[in-house]
């Protein structure tokens, strides 16, 4: 087992195309994503909890939806505070009820104590609401921090490319691997031999899981080192997220392997499979940003909870107990590739 | 003898196609033994159920006194397989691929001396891709002996080999055999056949049609040996009737050259000797030609 184990990790190492996947691929969209300063490109994300709901109301947020920069959308007042701090939203205005009769308050709410543009979106608040009630309407502005650094985009992003690179890894390479030993009848080689074939699998996985942890390890130091990345949840939890979905895209690379009759077909149908994956569960950009019905396939892909589960742990501080619901997607998914993996693998 | 595999009324079949039909061989101690057939015979298959590698709806196969349904595992570690067309890991040296396969084994032999053995130790850091084709097929013979086998079941051990690399695997199947290793091999070269086994079964459409020795296989033709006869000059009309007394249906091949049959009978040969000298036929060359597994091999085949 040892000397299969051992030999498992030099054919991964000497093998340039594993290396160039596993380790140059991925850092090098780290350092794109990391060189362009992608929030300046974005327009200011302000969400309005609309309390009153009136026509004057609508006209207001009818009104604020004009200014230039500004993407303005509607969000329920309870779930302002988690966007802030997800980063989805840049500022928060809540519409008071009966704003219009007596003097208001006006809250905006902003994530970090450090933020000073919170002043200017009060300033074009006040300034809508005068022009549109009267210009010596009497109203007060309020800012409130929710004190908590907001997640940035390059954060998200890193972890992202963290779920690419197990994906792309571990699909890619393991079918590759596998219909190479099939086709070249390594594998039947194999079974002439008593080695309990069980035992050969297990060191190719345990093999990849290895590759994996130095992989996300790599791609952890670089972000957050060379491009400032602030990864502050528990790393051991996130390293178990990590196993956790490489066991399931490695059953999926078992399950295409049964299906490639050569190493070419194998890095077709593991293309074919992964890039729709990378692109639809939200690795660069939220998948609710997709048109219908691409969201709804968004949620039943794996790369969706295991991206979920990073980005909980390891930007929102979550422990394993709290992420439970997208760590149990994903071992539902590793019952479910690991059945039909036992099922439709072929050795000849 | 000792039977180290006992072959027993063997069955394979996909679907309605019949690829090993009633197969039985005995293969004796120390012996090389040879599956002789034409392409799709049904050789690989029968050996692949001896490798364990492929399952048998009836019939039975005993390896060194061992069911090999009762106890796979057991029989595995004593048989050395080289498969017909098996590559190795890219990516490891001949050596660590040596070294990997010997923890698979209860018992292994240490690869440095293995590649000494089949003359590739300056190739030990060398990856197969590397290798020559005789080279390669050199070390699946490596390989193949990593466990110290007491049988070694070669499949067409020297399949698209040039004539030089084919005799040297030749000889290295024969000195593996002459340190007491049993070979059970496959192929479809009759001067492989003749040269290593020491028994032949004849096989085609997944039957057994006939096992014996290659000498007894040719003699077992029952066709007479033939004689080439090579004239300075075409022989005159008086001259050419004294070749009816050796043979009434002589040949004659070229102006030069007559073909005549001399019977297989000891003593033949000089009797045609003497007829030639006493009517003064001076031959410029001679020849005799004895029947070839080849044409034993079309003879079972085509019936």
């Amino acid at each position: 087992m040892t000397q299969l184990f051992i030999s498992n990790l030099k054919i991964m190492y000497r093998n340039r195309q594993t290396a160039f996947w596993a380790l140059f691929f991925p850092l090098l969209l780290v350092t794109v994503f990391g060189l362009f300063n992608m929030t300046e490109f974005n327009k200011t994300k302000i969400g309005i909890a609309d309390l009153s709901e009136t026509t004057l109301s609508s006209s207001l947020i009818q009104d604020l939806g004009n200014i230039q920069d500004w993407n303005i959308s509607s969000v329920d007042i309870t779930e302002m505070t988690t966007r802030l701090e997800t980063g989805t939203l840049d500022y928060g205005i809540s519409i008071p009820k009966d704003f219009e009769k007596t003097e208001p308050f006006i809250t905006v709410q902003y994530a970090s104590p450090n933020d000073t543009g919170h002043h200017v979106v009060a300033a074009a608040v006040r300034d809508t609401i005068q022009q549109l009630i009267n210009p010596n309407y009497s109203l007060t502005t309020v800012g409130v921090s929710i004190n908590k650094e907001p997640a940035n985009y390059f954060d998200s992003v890193l972890l992202g490319i963290i779920g690419l690179a197990i994906t792309v890894n571990s699909v890619i390479s393991i079918t590759i691997q596998l219909s190479t030993y099939r086709n070249q009848n390594i594998l039947k080689r194999l079974l002439a031999t008593p080695l309990p074939i069980w035992q050969f699998f297990f060191c190719e996985i345990l093999a990849h899981l290895v590759l994996v942890l130095i992989q996300t390890t790599i791609i952890l130091l670089v972000g957050s080192f060379v491009f400032g990345a602030n990864i502050s949840g528990n790393l051991f939890f996130l390293y178990i997220i990590v196993v956790i979905g490489t066991i399931v895209f490695i059953n999926i690379g078992f399950i295409l392997s049964a299906w490639a009759n050569s190493p070419a077909a194998g890095s077709g149908l593991g293309n074919a499979v992964i890039f729709p994956m990378i692109f639809l569960s939200g690795t660069f950009f939220p998948a609710e940003y997709l048109p219908w019905p691409l969201p709804l396939l968004s949620a039943i892909i794996p790369l969706t909870p295991m991206l979920e589960a990073l980005r909980e742990v390891a930007l929102n501080q979550m422990s394993l107990l709290d992420a439970w619901m997208p760590i149990s997607i994903l071992g539902a998914w590793i019952l479910l590739t690991g059945v039909i993996a036992t099922r439709v693998f072929k050795f000849n | 003898m000792n039977p180290v595999v006992q072959v027993s009324g063997l069955n394979k079949t996909y679907g309605k196609f019949v690829a090993v039909n009633d197969v039985s061989f005995d293969v004796q101690e120390g012996e090389i033994f040879g599956i002789l057939g034409p392409n799709g015979a049904g050789k690989t298959t029968t050996l692949e159920m001896i490798e364990g590698l492929t399952s048998y709806q009836s019939g039975s196969i005993t390896i060194l006194g061992t069911d090999l349904k009762q106890n796979p595992k057991s029989i595995k570690n004593q048989l050395g397989i080289q498969l017909q067309s098996s590559a190795y890991f890219d990516y490891l040296t001949l050596q660590e691929i040596l070294t990997l396969f010997s923890s698979m084994y209860k018992n292994s032999k240490d690869p440095k001396q293995l590649l000494e053995q089949v003359g590739l130790n300056h190739k030990s850091k060398s990856r197969i891709k590397q290798l020559s084709g005789g080279e390669t097929h050199k070390f699946t013979l490596a390989a193949a002996l990593i466990n110290d086998p007491k049988i070694l079941v070669l499949d067409e051990p020297t399949t698209a080999l040039d004539p030089k690399s084919r005799r040297e695997v030749w000889a290295l199947i024969q000195s593996i055999n002459q340190k007491g290793t049993t070979v059970l091999i496959t192929t479809h070269y009759m001067e492989e056949a003749n040269t290593l086994c020491d028994k032949i079964a004849i096989m085609n459409h997944g039957k057994i049609i006939t096992i014996d020795s290659p000498a007894n296989l040719k003699q077992s033709l029952n066709s007479t040996n033939s004689m080439i006869l090579t004239t300075q000059i075409a022989l005159e009309q008086d001259k050419i009737k004294h070749l009816l007394a050796i043979d009434p249906a002589y040949e004659q091949l070229e102006p030069t050259v007559y073909q005549l049959q001399i019977g297989t009978q000891a003593g033949d040969f000089s009797k045609a000797l003497d007829l030639l000298s006493r009517h003064n036929i001076e031959p410029l060359k001679l020849e005799i030609i004895e029947p070839t597994l080849e044409d034993v091999f079309i003879n079972f085949t085509q019936n």
